[in-house]
This record gives structure tokens, sequence and C-alpha cells, in this order.
């Protein structure tokens, strides 16, 4: 296409467009719709905790504000993969969170294997989580992408798997409320490892969600 | 310190993040002056983990002057020549590979695009003429070996890029990092989609021929004698010279010609098949 006629068109398709906010502004907004929605489908289980059995257990406190901090920084870094000029070192900011998550857990499996032995370390299935893992997961998921698109798909790949991690640790925040009493290595097997691979799907995912469709849409050439 | 710097190493010390020289690419001896200290400049860059300070010049001095006449600060060439030991401070190779008069040039795009973010239409006109030639510079020095048509390609996409992607310009930052990012980007898509297109591709001396008779595999026929040719041209009759120079050298439909001329489709047929027997009667007498 010739370069006038395509700067017409691009003049032409011109919308006013509101710059950005902040990546901390768009996660607390994110959080914002995310958090009331996750508290709202725990409810029930919500209202069934012992606050004091809750609020004595230092090790699950830490592993749920590990998962949180994991999920708002996970979400940041997204954030701000979509802005051209971002620092890319933000990229590997929700390791630290994720790295005291493991920890925690890990020190959780350690714990569980010398109080309870090997039945300590027993993985059991557990798929009655899922539909409630999706349902919590599907409402943020859906929130996040739509924000993201607004962006510059830069390293679409990286976005979709840092986006993937952020709900996947928001879930899991939620879930751990219903699953207090699970023994570690079902929280590592089942939730760390269900945000792994959700992690990896939304990497392989993320061209097709969050590539430059929407240039190739324009009339081109 | 390239020879011709004005002022002292100490005035370049107060930019402390810059630690050793900052040339100007084909401008080496030319007289260059700071007019002011840039240590707010670099603490405000610092401040900002999110910008990417690629055109170094901007970042560490902003009020450079040249004092001989038609300066063009190469914003490449520079930003590979300075050096920082600053966390916030790094060069890239192609950071900032767009090529500008001077500071107020690059604030002259940023507030054109953020008149363009708020529907300016005019602005964003302006704002795209301006980047044409800047953004096909930098894919030029990037991809010399591209043809002209997909440097034009290469500068559609990243402009194409920039339309789609305005929302995430923040017109309090500076505007050619942000352009720089965007442009880096679609240029290594680019570059991907050219590897592997090759990666595919055989090169081959001959290509093999389609079917055993040597006539057949002849796809065109060269001209061997384009002056044999025109003169050929001129004997035809005037009707079969028009036609054959709508048909075949302006490419025009059958129904295009048939308008220009005036004449039916059928006769247009004609005149094509007489013109062009007469020619191929015509070139082979002259072989």
């Amino acid at each position: 296409m010739d370069m006038d006629r395509l700067i017409k068109l691009l003049v032409e398709d011109l919308q006013p467009a509101r710059p950005l906010r902040s990546p901390w502004t768009r996660v607390i907004l994110w959080m914002a719709i995310g958090l009331p929605y996750v508290a709202a489908v725990v409810w029930g289980k919500l209202m069934m905790i012992e606050t004091w059995n809750i609020a004595s257990d230092i090790r699950f406190l830490i592993e749920q504000a590990a998962t949180l901090a994991t999920a708002l920084i996970a979400a940041v870094a997204a954030f701000a993969s979509v802005i051209p000029g971002f620092d890319r070192r933000l990229m590997l900011l929700p390791l630290a969170p994720l790295g005291l998550w493991l920890a925690t857990v890990g020190h959780g499996c350690v714990q569980d294997w010398l109080r309870l032995g090997g039945d300590g370390l027993t993985i059991r299935p557990d798929w009655d989580c899922l539909p409630s893992a999706t349902i919590i997961g599907i409402v943020p998921a859906i929130v996040l992408v739509i924000m993201l698109r607004r962006g510059a798909p830069l390293h679409p790949r990286w976005t979709l798997a840092l986006a993937a991690l952020a709900v996947a640790s928001l879930a899991n925040f939620g879930l751990q409320f219903a699953h207090a009493r699970d023994t570690s290595i079902m929280v590592l097997t089942w939730h760390l490892g269900a945000a792994a691979v959700l992690s990896a799907l939304g990497g392989c995912l993320g061209t097709r969600l969050l590539g430059w469709r929407h240039v190739a849409s324009l009339p081109k050439r | 310190m390239p020879s011709g710097w004005r002022g002292s190493s100490r005035h370049l010390a107060r930019c402390r993040n810059v630690s050793t020289s900052v040339g100007l690419a084909g401008h080496q001896n030319r007289v260059v002056s700071f007019r002011q200290p840039c240590r707010r400049d670099i603490d405000e860059e610092r401040l900002d983990p999110l910008v990417e300070p690629t055109s170094a010049v901007n970042v560490a001095c902003p009020e450079i002057s040249l004092d001989t006449v038609s300066p063009e600060l190469d914003f490449a060439s520079t930003a590979k020549k300075v050096t920082s030991s600053s966390r916030g401070i790094r060069q890239g190779l192609f950071a900032g590979a767009f090529m500008v008069r001077n500071v107020r040039e690059e604030q002259h795009l940023g507030s054109l695009m953020h008149a363009a973010q708020a529907g300016d239409r005019g602005a964003y006109t302006e704002l795209l003429r301006a980047l044409v030639p800047l953004v096909r510079e930098a894919v030029r020095r990037r991809f010399g070996f591209l043809q002209s048509q997909d440097v034009d390609d290469l500068v559609q996409d990243v402009l194409l890029a920039l339309h789609t992607s305005r929302a995430t310009y923040d017109p309090a930052r500076p505007f050619l990092p942000w352009l720089t990012a965007i442009a880096r980007h679609r240029m290594a898509d680019s570059a991907r989609r050219h590897f592997r297109r090759a990666a595919y591709e055989q090169r081959s001396e001959h290509s093999p021929g389609t079917f055993s008779a040597e006539d057949a595999n002849i796809s065109a026929n060269r001209y061997g004698d384009a002056e044999a040719l025109a003169r050929a041209m001129t004997k035809l009759p005037h009707g079969q010279r028009q036609a054959i120079e709508l048909m075949k050298l302006h490419e025009m439909s059958l129904k295009e010609a048939a308008a220009a001329t005036g004449t039916s489709i059928g006769a247009l047929k004609v005149s094509v098949h007489r013109g062009m027997s007469a020619l191929r009667k015509a070139l082979r007498s002259t072989d």
C-alpha cells in the first residue's frame, strides 16, 4: 500500500485514546474486581473458617501472603510488559514471592513428613477441586486478558505466562481457604503444579491471544 | 574525551552517571557545549523503572547544542559510545536509532503524539509524516540488505503498531524510546519471518523443468533487442499499436482498453492478435 494512503487510513481511523494508567494502578483495578469475586465464590468456605485457628497458623498466613503477592507482582509484570520501553527485569520480579511461596510449601512438606511420616507425603487425586478452581479463575482471567489487550503485545508469550501465573495465584489464594487442612504436598502438587501448567499454557497461547492481530485487521496493502 | 569538547571533565562528571565519552557520529571535531548540568534528568530516569533510556544523549544532556551548522545527532552511534555505571541507564545497540535534529524535535514529536491521543487528526498526520523518514532510515540501517519495497512494508508495520498501541504512550515520558521499543519488536518479528521463510527455501542454479519438452518450460520470452522492438512497434498500424500499448504495456483489461479506445472488445482482441503476430514476424526477420 502507498505510504500516503496508509497514513490517510490511519488518520481516518484515529479515535481519542486515553493513555494507559501505570501498571500498579491497573493491578489495583484488576484486584478490585478479582478479589471481591474470589471472596464471593468461596464465601461459604470463608464463613466456616475458624478465625482463631487461622490466625495462629503463621505458616498458613505466610503462605497466603506469598500467594497473594505472587498474584499481585505477576500482574504488575504482565501489565508492564505491554508498555513499550519497559524494563525487562520487571518480568523476573514475580520470582521473589513465588520463591517465598514455594519455600513455605516446601517447609510445610518437611513438617508434614516429620509429623505424619510417609502419609504426610501422599499425593491423592483431588479432581473435585477442578470445577471450583475454574469458576474462581475464569472471571479474573477474562478481565486480565481484556486489560492486557489494550497494551502493545511486545512479548505476548511472557505476558500471558505472567498473567496466567497471576490468575492461578489469585485462584489458589481463594481455594486455600477451602483447603486449609490439606497437606503441603497436595498444595505443592495441585495448586503450585496447576499454576505452573497454566503459566506454560499461557506462554503457548500468548501469540494467539495477544498477537498483533488487530494490526493485520486494519486495511493494509 | 574526544577533542573538541568544550566543557570541563568536572562539568561532565556532574552528569555523574555518564562515565566516559559522549561522541557525535560524524561530528567528532565539532564544538559542542553543554548549557546546563543534567542531574535532574538522570535522576528522573533512574527513578522510573519503566523507561528504557535509549537515546543516551537525551537522557544525559538534554541541552546539547552544536555550534556549527547542520548538526544531526546520530543517536544510534552515540548510544553505543556512552557507557554508564548507573543501574538505570543502559545502552542498546538499536536503542535510540532514530535521527532527530535536537531534543526539541523529540519533544515536538511527543507533543504531536499527545495531541493525537486526544484525537487531533492534524497533529497525527504531521506526526506520521515526520516519522516515516525516521523509521525508514532506522530500518535501512538495521536491515541494509532489504529492498526498498520491503523497507516500506516494515515502515508500514511500525506505523500500524504505533497506531494500535498509541494508548500505551505516556506523555510524561520521552517519545523516542517508546517508538524505538515498538520499532525494535516489529523489526525483530520481521527478521524472524524472513529467516523462517528462508529456512524453507532452497537455492538452485537451474529451475527444474516441468515438462520434458524444452520449449514448454520457457515461461517468458526475453526481448533480445529492445531497439528492434521499438522500431517494429512504430511500423504497426495505429489501431494495433494502440491496442498493444494499452493492453501489454499499460496492462489494461480488455474492458478498460475498449473504453479508452472506443472500440469493441472483439475488435480489440483482433487488433492485439494481429499486432503481436506482426511484431513476432518483424523481430524474427531481424534475428
